[in-house]
């Protein structure tokens, strides 16, 4: 599970680097996210824009991760691609999470 | 001429029998997993490879993959079978559309149907429970058959 996290202040950047995040990964996927994020953080953007495919089991580890930082951090997404949009509309999970365009959307003082 | 753009056979003239061939354009997708998660998303690119090459819409293609993707890991996480035995995938496409079979020989599906696009609670956040209700937004028609120890699950996807 390729993850790179990247801190401005109390925002940090977390980008996963892997083209899916499924049922194969999706375990891993929520103990790596929650290990990177910084307790201080108060924003933790989870950068997707590498990521082409989320399936339910991959959605269900995102929103785990949420609750899991919740309330001293808050989660947001940016960079999704059109078909992870998708998954994010029909459950619509996109109403619970704030979504960025991109890292610079939604961390104005990183150069991503 | 492109394959999702076939002819309807004339009147009163029978479909020309389709012999199963390889090769882009074919017109049928066989393909075989092993009934572990991390084997999904390989058949996943074999069968996204062929919807492209039968001129299969991007959006479609997306629509098929999420779709699939629930309903082979549904194969794989309730299915009871063991690691090694195969999970087949068959599609094809039809005048309409593209029609897809998921054949294994795991447990019968519960109540002998498929089950409903139950709703997960949204406010109480949910992590899981939205399988059923994707691949039921995103198929045209969902059947379920099972005989002589075989689970055929068969979902069909309109061209646009």
């Amino acid at each position: 599970m390729n993850l790179r996290a990247h801190e401005f202040g109390t925002d940090t950047v977390i980008s996963v680097l892997e083209p899916r995040i499924d049922a194969a990964l999706a375990i891993r996927f929520k103990d790596r996210v929650r290990d990177l994020a910084p307790d201080s953080a108060k924003r933790v953007v989870l950068d997707l824009s590498e990521v082409d495919f989320v399936d339910s089991s991959g959605l269900g580890a995102i929103v785990a991760v949420m609750k899991l930082l919740a309330p001293a951090t808050s989660l947001e997404l940016c960079g999704m691609g059109t078909t992870v949009a998708k998954v994010f509309s029909l459950t619509r999970m996109d109403r619970v999470f704030a979504i960025h365009e991109s890292v610079a959307d939604a961390v104005p003082g990183a150069r991503a | 001429m492109k394959a999702w753009q076939m002819p309807s056979p004339a009147p009163g003239r029978s479909a020309p029998v389709l012999v199963a061939s390889v090769g882009n354009g074919s017109l049928l997708f066989t393909g075989q997993l092993r009934a572990e998660f991390c084997a999904v998303a390989p058949l996943l690119r074999k069968l996204t490879d062929w919807l492209a090459q039968n001129a299969v819409p991007a959006e479609r293609q997306a629509d098929i993959e999420i779709a699939m993707a629930e309903a082979l890991n549904n194969v794989v996480e309730h299915g009871g079978l063991r690691p090694r035995q195969k999970i087949e995938v068959l599609a094809r496409v039809t005048g309409a559309g593209v029609r897809i079979a998921i054949i294994d020989r795991g447990r019968a599906y519960p109540k002998g149907t498929v089950p409903e696009s139950a709703s997960p609670n949204f406010a109480e956040l949910p992590e899981g429970g939205f399988g059923w209700m994707l691949i039921h937004t995103l198929t045209q028609t969902l059947r379920y058959h099972r005989s002589a120890g075989t689970n055929i699950l068969t979902l069909e996807f309109d061209r646009q």
